[in-house]
């Protein structure tokens, strides 16, 4: 699935990135411990959390992530947005659920 | 024969170069000459999850300025505690500890930022090269047992934040492991924590990765002296002995 897919698949509103939107995704992550993301998600998967603050960026960039999706309404900071936009990261919103995302992507998967 | 009790100033916790978000210019000479400035008696260096340069502050610490050796620790559920010792040798025990359980993952200096490491004299001698900003893999309960088995003290830091506080990552003060003192942030309504915690020993702290924030809303210390026993009693509020956080 591509960015552009995905965000017609959860109803996502693009914040930054409008211009990357045609990369394949190669998995998703669901974690609100950047530590655990870190540590477990791979390249290429688009993230999903309600953490907004403007760390997640740095983590995104750490594991080349294609995009960090914020669920259930959860709105990133100013900062967070401006970060993302200098770093080239995607960022999504969706006012979904966490669990609605997830079952959304993980049906629609390919 | 009653000890005469006298207010000191203090800032318990405050970064250096070995933090990734702090300020390159967090050196002994520059953090000592602004600490004084700002009317410091004592100084705790906090860094996240090392304590690499707690030889280099402590080694060029001016008189008259008590520096306590210390640590912001980050456990599994992401909470941060300010961890404080009453020497160095402990200090480095349980930094030796930490750099053992941090993941093997690296810092990627262009995100992140520099982990510089000082030499004795305060120059850059190296550089941390697993990323600071992570978790170990102990739980808050585990980690709290372990500094205080090495004889440290340790306690939530900035509880009213939205990220990596043990409020928000927990929800709530849980009922173990139990907790005398919390930390708040400088700019927080001090009546409302006051409030909410009416049990615990409440220490401002500026949480400085910049000199201009050192000393920003200090604590007052009151005690008799300088020492490590006078400060748990201030801790602990036990025979005239307290914290006052402005």
């Amino acid at each position: 699935m591509t960015l552009e897919e995905l965000v017609k698949v959860i109803d996502a509103t693009v914040v930054t990135g409008h211009e990357k939107l045609t990369a394949k995704i190669r998995g998703v992550y669901v974690s609100d411990l950047l530590s655990d993301v870190i540590g477990h998600a791979q390249e290429g998967q688009v993230w999903l959390t309600i953490q907004t603050h403007t760390n997640v960026v740095a983590v995104a960039l750490l594991l080349n992530l294609a995009a960090i999706i914020f669920t259930a309404g959860a709105t990133p900071d100013g900062e967070t947005v401006t970060k993302a936009q200098n770093e080239g990261i995607v960022l999504l919103t969706t006012a979904l659920s966490t669990y609605e995302t997830a079952g959304r992507l993980y049906r629609n998967q390919q | 024969m009653k000890a005469v009790l006298k207010t000191y100033t203090a800032d318990l916790h405050v970064h250096t170069t070995l933090s990734p978000c702090a300020e390159r210019q967090m050196v002994p000479e520059q953090v000592f000459a602004r600490a004084i400035k700002a009317g410091i008696d004592v100084l705790a260096i906090t860094d996240h999850n090392s304590t690499w340069n707690l030889p280099a502050f402590l080694r060029h610490c001016p008189p008259g300025l008590w520096v306590i050796p210390g640590m912001e620790v980050q456990t599994k559920e992401e909470i941060h505690l300010v961890c404080l010792f009453p020497e160095l040798d402990a200090a480095m025990e349980w930094g030796r500890k930490v750099r053992t359980l941090l993941p093997s993952v690296k810092n990627k200096k262009t995100y992140f930022g520099s982990q510089t490491i000082l030499d004795g004299n305060g120059k850059p001698r190296g550089e941390e090269e697993l990323l600071l900003l992570n978790s170990i893999p102990l739980s808050l309960g585990e980690t709290v047992f372990q500094v205080r088995r090495l004889g440290g003290v340790i306690y939530p830091a900035h509880i009213d934040r939205s990220a990596f506080s043990i409020i928000s990552q927990i929800g709530f003060l849980p009922p173990s492991p139990t907790f005398t003192a919390l930390e708040i942030s400088p700019r927080v309504p001090l009546a409302k924590l006051r409030q909410q915690y009416p049990e615990h020993t409440l220490i401002r702290a500026s949480d400085a990765h910049a000199l201009e924030q050192i000393g920003g809303k200090p604590s007052r210390l009151i005690m008799a002296e300088l020492h490590w026993e006078e400060f748990l009693l201030a801790l602990n509020q036990q025979e005239q002995r307290k914290v006052i956080a402005n």
